[in-house]
């Protein structure tokens, strides 16, 4: 069974973080690009899939006749088990009573919603349209409808951000009680306004010490409220852990429709193209990559020690059919020695240590 | 009455300052002879090498052979032999000087006589060559003739009232030039029917024919068939081709005969067979006696050079091979760092020399190098009375073995403009110099005599030099024989483990600094890792400076979902590149650059 991604370009305004493919305004494209993803779709017929993630850009930024018309051909067109989770990311703003009720019946059971902070001057720093006050009563209503599998997205290291406005950020997520959050550590990337912001030294962030205490706090702090941290930036209640995306990390098949969108497919990765007008007029191959042996490896590792249950040495004999140690058996050995791997019960998993230099430790797993 | 072969030949070189305009004027005779075609010239044709081109100096000796036909209506044949420009090649300058009867002295008229220049023109002097001044680049606004004339007169004590006062820029007067090398410099007056007597002042390698010997015949006569013998190293070969120097090639003559310059061409496989220096005779009818004034060349700089990725180990030692047949003076042997893994140590006639064949390595091998500090060559006395050279830090006997250490001693000669007086001075005395002697050349210029220690200035002396004398300084030294010296072997330790790579010897009392500068360097190039690392400079057991890089706080990839993995394994994968090229010390991992920042401290 497959996990099936959908990308929705679209957003109202692009917040200032954002490196994702995603196009302001362009409402006239909506009902073009959702007739283009139901035809994409089309190729995938009568495949079976246990996941559905539609993500963005802004997924509740087309309008509600649109996600009506596409949640209808995600069901007709896919087998979708009777545990299938299925996803779309909501931003506050954007997110009517139409609209919700649109997704309960088009079989949607898992909202998330992009909340980063619950401090106005972040939001706005940031680029986000919403306030903290927004984004409270926008969950606060996902509920009324329903939905009861629900995600808020939080950041921490932000410009401005302090361990006291982080602590009441994580408070007021925590008064909504979701079922799962997702505590992200800002990451720059290249070519965002806020990069050139944060380059021309119009702020400051905190410190990698500061954000590492954030982090630390996160982690105690959504633990006593009985999230499990099950990734490196994924907190859920038990047993509602995010489906969909462990199937990146435990690298198994998904599709992915729309603009930019990635997938994975019998051990090719293939890609989109990221030219809307493109897309829309139905070509959407851009590259595609064999996967071989030794990307299949070091794939399954810095993907599966991403989650906190790390991999399993019976699985990665499954797939590969070879002894784990033959491949990886030095790097494991060193890191286990100063701390920074695990091993019990026959999975190997990161130290809590050593996640906030796990690049260090997983760059050692390329071959 | 017409005239003999021999007085129709002038040997001569040409002596300057960097920048002063030797190439130059070379190019300009070159052309003033009609040898190369001005569609051929490529600006400072006898510099060939690029690093020559582009540090402007003279590495390699080079000769050419120019006809002229004078203002007296004769043809005459000019060779010219250009000599390397720096202290480094002291050695293969006198035997170019050797090879002529004359010297064209370039004095640049608005900087005025250089160390090095002075230096040389002493040399020249010593072999009893006509010194024909010649004023360049009288073109400049700056230009100061008269005091160049006043000065070339006043230190070197020849006349210069008539030398020629040129542009070999622009060509003013650079026909000038070539009618003093005839009217001057005398002809060469060897004895034909003498047993030969070649001077070796030059060779290099040619893979189809073997080592290219560049000679000048003394006395005799010597052609192709001949069986010749090299009277300091006693290597015989039979010659296959003798010739000419053209500036585009090697022009085949039928034979050498005294007071000629050329090329023989014996099948030679190993350059070490043809000494710069050596005296080329016959077996047949030999000479007596060498030519004076050989001298077998001793490396004085040392350093070890690793391949950055060790698997480049093979490719270094074929790249040494490949310079050694060109370069007699570059000695390698195979050695072994716990840091550094298998590399080579290798031995150099100075600093500029070790620059060189570094660059090359580097360019011409394409080869990515890490080398240790340059050392010098100690002597240790040990208390059983063994005595040892030592030019490897690591090799150093524990010191209770040791009674005391000698170091090698330079007299160093260091012109400079008044004004710069006191910092060239600040600076010797930094560098444990004892001051000798200091003249006036004129009321602006003062020259500088001082003792220091070789291992002072192989490091940076010269550029400290430069910087504090905004270049105007110029320095000259000759090795000056051992001292007994108070100096100790500093280590450094990463994470408590010792980086043999870096260990050297200095003298006690500057080593504190040393060690403390050594640390502060290491810890700006070596990157943060997953724990903390203890940087210690530190003397036999006793610790001197420390410095900590701070653990690896943060390095995350928060997000990576299905659209990331591409990208974000790309960053883990030069992640993983860049620990590559890291050494592993221990536990620590070092950046090559390491290595190479704690060799200019200042």
């Amino acid at each position: 069974m497959v996990g099936v991604y959908i990308h929705i370009p679209f957003c109202l305004k692009k917040c200032k973080y954002c490196d994702f493919v995603s196009f302001e305004g362009k409402t006239s494209c909506h009902k073009a690009y959702i007739e283009a993803l139901i035809a994409e779709m089309r190729k995938y017929e009568g495949m079976e899939a246990d996941s559905v993630f539609i993500g963005g850009g802004t997924p509740t930024a087309i309008e509600a006749d649109l996600l009506e018309k596409l949640l209808k051909a995600c069901n007709s067109n896919f087998i979708l088990s009777s545990n299938c989770e299925f996803s779309i990311e909501a931003n506050p703003k954007t997110l009517t009573d139409e609209k919700l009720s649109v997704m309960k019946k088009g079989g949607i059971n898992r909202i998330s919603v992009g909340v980063q902070s619950f401090n106005d001057h972040e939001l706005c720093v940031l680029g986000r349209i919403h306030t903290a006050e927004d984004a409270y009563n926008t969950v606060c209503g996902i509920k009324e409808y329903g939905f009861s599998n629900i995600n808020i997205d939080l950041m921490f290291g932000l410009p401005f951000q302090t361990a006291d406005t982080f602590a009441h950020s994580l408070n007021m997520a925590a008064k909504c009680n979701p079922t799962h959050i997702s505590c992200y550590s800002l990451i720059l990337e290249e070519g965002t306004i806020l990069e050139k912001e944060y380059g021309s030294g119009k702020f400051t962030l905190p410190s990698e010490d500061e954000d590492r205490r954030m982090y630390d706090y996160a982690h105690e702090f959504l633990h006593s409220y009985g999230y499990g941290q099950y990734e490196i930036s994924n907190f859920a209640k038990a047993g509602v852990e995010c489906t969909h995306n462990i199937k990146y990390w435990e690298c198994m098949d998904y599709i992915g429709l729309g603009v930019c969108a990635h997938s994975l497919l019998d051990g090719i990765r293939f890609c989109n193209t990221d030219d809307l007008k493109a897309y829309i007029s139905g070509e959407t191959k851009s590259e595609s990559l064999i996967l071989t042996e030794k990307d299949k490896m070091e794939e399954f590792m810095i993907m599966g020690l991403r989650m906190r249950k790390g991999i399993s040495e019976h699985e990665f004999f499954r797939r590969f059919g070879k002894d784990i140690r033959k491949i990886y058996g030095n790097v494991l050995d060193t890191h286990i020695k100063n701390g920074f791997i695990r091993y019990a019960d026959g999975r190997y998993r990161l130290s809590f240590e050593a996640i906030s230099v796990s690049n260090s430790v997983l760059c050692d797993f390329i071959l | 009455m017409s005239k003999t072969r021999q007085e129709k030949i002038r040997n001569f070189c040409i002596i300057a300052h960097i920048d002063h305009g030797k190439s130059t004027l070379a190019d300009r005779l070159l052309e003033l002879t009609g040898e190369v075609e001005l569609r051929d010239m490529e600006d400072q044709l006898l510099d060939n090498m690029d690093l020559e081109r582009e540090r402007g100096i003279t590495i390699k000796a080079h000769a050419v052979r120019l006809k002229y036909k004078a203002n007296d209506g004769e043809i005459y044949t000019l060779n010219l032999i250009d000599t390397p420009g720096h202290v480094d090649f002291n050695y293969e300058v006198s035997r170019s000087l050797a090879a002529c009867e004359g010297a064209i002295l370039i004095v640049d008229a608005a900087q005025g006589i250089e160390a090095q220049t002075l230096a040389n023109t002493y040399l020249a002097l010593e072999h009893d060559l006509e010194i024909l001044p010649v004023i360049n680049k009288i073109d400049l606004p700056s230009a100061r003739p008269e005091y160049v004339i006043r000065e070339i007169e006043d230190i070197i004590g020849i006349p210069a009232e008539d030398a020629p006062q040129i542009s070999a820029k622009t060509g003013l007067n650079t026909e000038k030039v070539l009618e003093e090398i005839v009217n001057k410099i005398p002809c060469p007056n060897g004895d034909e029917d003498a047993p030969l007597k070649a001077l070796i002042f030059d060779s290099y390698y040619d893979s189809y024919r073997g080592v290219i010997v560049y000679v000048r015949v003394k006395d005799g006569c010597l052609k192709a068939g001949d069986r010749i013998k090299m009277m300091q190293t006693g290597a015989q070969f039979d010659v296959v081709e003798v010739g000419v120097l053209h500036p585009n090639g090697l022009i085949p003559s039928s034979e050498l005969s005294a007071g000629e310059v050329g090329y023989i061409a014996a099948s030679i496989k190993n350059i070490r067979d043809t000494q710069v220096g050596d005296t080329v005779t016959t077996v047949e009818n030999p000479a007596k006696e060498p030519l004076p004034g050989y001298k077998k060349v001793n490396p004085m700089v040392f350093c070890g050079i690793y391949p950055a990725d060790g698997a480049q180990y093979e490719d270094l030692q074929e790249a040494l091979l490949k310079l050694q047949l060109n370069d007699a003076s570059l000695l390698f042997e195979p050695e072994t760092s716990v840091a550094l893994g298998f590399g080579f140590r290798c031995g150099f006639l100075g600093l500029l020399h070790m620059e060189i064949i570094q660059e090359r390595l580097e360019r011409e091998y394409n080869l990515d190098l890490v080398t240790t500090a340059p050392s010098v060559i100690y002597r240790v006395h040990k208390t059983n009375g063994d005595i040892l050279m030592v030019d490897n830090p690591t090799n150093l006997p524990p010191t209770v073995e040791i009674d005391y250490m000698e170091e090698p001693m330079v007299n160093a000669d260091i012109m400079v403009p008044v004004d710069y007086v006191g910092n060239v001075m600040e600076l010797c005395q930094e560098r444990r110099g004892v001051f000798k002697d200091m003249k006036y050349m004129e009321e602006t210029r003062a020259q500088i005599f001082y003792e220091l220690p070789l291992n002072e200035i192989v490091y940076d002396f010269f550029d400290a030099l430069k910087s504090r004398t905004k270049g105007y300084a110029s320095f000259d030294y000759e090795l000056a024989g051992y001292k007994r010296s108070d100096l100790v072997k500093l280590d450094i330790l990463l994470n408590g483990d010792l980086v043999d790579a870096l260990s050297f010897i200095v003298h006690k009392d500057k080593a504190y600094a040393r060690g403390r500068r050594m640390a502060e360097k290491l810890k700006d190039a070596i990157p943060r890792q997953l724990f903390e690392v203890p940087i210690q400079a530190a003397i036999g057991n006793k610790i001197i400076a420390r410095e900590t890089v701070r653990a690896l706080r943060k390095d995350v990839l928060a997000k990576c979902y299905g659209g990331d993995i591409t990208r974000k394994k790309k960053l883990l994968e030069k992640q993983k590149e860049g620990k590559k090229r890291m050494r592993q010390v221990g536990s620590v991992e070092v950046p090559q650059e390491a290595f190479m920042s704690v060799l200019k401290l200042d």
